[in-house]
């Protein structure tokens, strides 16, 4: 392999002008030691490599005018377009695709993140009511402040979705206190008004949660209130405290926040790990927004 | 517990009670398995056959939850 192929193999970028150059080193190399060939191989096949070359004196062979008057042409046939300059371009142009695409994917996940959470904005959920807690004491929306709440609405004679979806809501409740303290409040309310006093409430709420309130009213005020909360429930307005009937009622359960707005509804699909999640997830936003949990 | 004291669960099962609720579910789930041994698909096609599981079964649950209707 002459000394010649070697150096015209090397990849560059070159122009037809900086080939009279190329020749014109090579000759020169190739009348030179196989010392000089080698240095010329391992360099850098770029301008200066060529230039370095050229300013070998003594060569009686070159003529430094002839030289010099090649790079010149060379540099203004070139112009500004040096291969630096090009690969300064090509990697900016590069840096700002990358910056740009990783940028816009950016936010498509933040609005992708916000979509999911609230799907279509927020719901009319919820609303003024007056209700009697199983103390006695009266209870209304305005004592939901302060604090996230999980709703359910049932009925004290359901025969098993109510208790095992308030089993459910109070196991949640348990991990979430584990976690952050008593921040999230735990509410019952009744749909049964005719059976469902203020005493039976008290019993049955007892056995669930010590921290779950069990609300009630009579027909109109729990009417009322399942309304704002858009919650259906078939007891009769005339059934009596002695009848046994079972209540055809919406079974999910609310998730409030201390602002007293709705945030989340969760049906007995829902487990209460999920519950957990929710909750958490919705509480470090609370924190992220406001500096605190509740 | 008012009236319905828990040492006569049988005669009036309290809904609001844990206990009373299990001992309803679980007479219930005693009177369905005897129906699956007697290869009944449909409580109340199986004659005679589980009339003591299902005694014990409306006996410690309210009337409407083994009706299963609703007001």
């Amino acid at each position: 392999m002459s000394a010649h192929s070697l150096l015209t193999a090397f990849p560059r970028p070159s122009t037809f002008a900086s080939s009279s150059r190329v020749s014109l080193s090579a000759r020169h190399v190739a009348s030179s030691s196989t010392a000089r060939v080698s240095r010329v191989f391992s360099s850098v096949p770029s301008r200066r490599a060529y230039s370095q070359q050229q300013q070998t004196p003594p060569d009686p062979k070159l003529n430094p005018s002839h030289s010099t008057s090649s790079g010149e042409r060379d540099r203004a046939t070139v112009g500004v377009f040096t291969p630096k300059a090009a690969a300064l371009f090509v990697l900016t142009g590069a840096a700002l695709f990358l910056y740009f695409r990783n940028e816009k994917e950016k936010l498509l996940e933040q609005r992708r993140k916000e979509r999911e959470d609230q799907a279509v904005g927020r719901p009319q959920v919820g609303g003024p009511f007056t209700l009697t807690t199983h103390t006695g004491a009266p209870f209304t929306e305005k004592d939901l402040l302060g604090k996230w709440s999980l709703i359910y609405f049932g009925f004290t004679n359901c025969p098993d979705i109510c208790p095992e979806e308030l089993d459910k809501m109070s196991a949640a409740v348990d991990k979430l206190d584990a976690e952050y303290g008593a921040i999230v409040q735990p509410i019952f309310i009744s749909v049964d008004p005719a059976r469902d006093s203020v005493a039976q409430v008290a019993r049955y709420v007892a056995e669930f949660h010590p921290r779950l309130v069990g609300l009630t009213g009579d027909y109109a005020t729990l009417k009322a209130t399942c309304k704002a909360y858009r919650v259906y429930f078939s007891t009769p307005p005339d059934a009596k405290a002695t009848d046994d009937y079972l209540v055809d009622h919406s079974i999910f359960f609310y998730f409030m926040d201390p602002n007293g707005q709705f945030v989340d509804a969760f049906g007995k699909a829902t487990t209460e790990a999920e519950v957990v999640e929710r909750v958490k997830k919705e509480v470090a936003r609370w924190e992220r927004e406001y500096g605190r949990k509740v | 517990m008012g009236w319905f004291s828990s040492n006569k669960p049988a005669e009036s099962p309290d809904p609001t009670s844990r206990k009373d609720r299990q001992r309803c579910w679980e007479t219930r789930d005693a009177y369905f398995a005897c129906l699956d041994t007697a290869n009944v698909v449909k409580p109340g096609d199986e004659g005679t056959a589980c009339a003591e599981t299902k005694k014990t079964y409306e006996r410690n649950c309210a009337k409407s939850w083994v009706r299963g209707d609703a007001a």
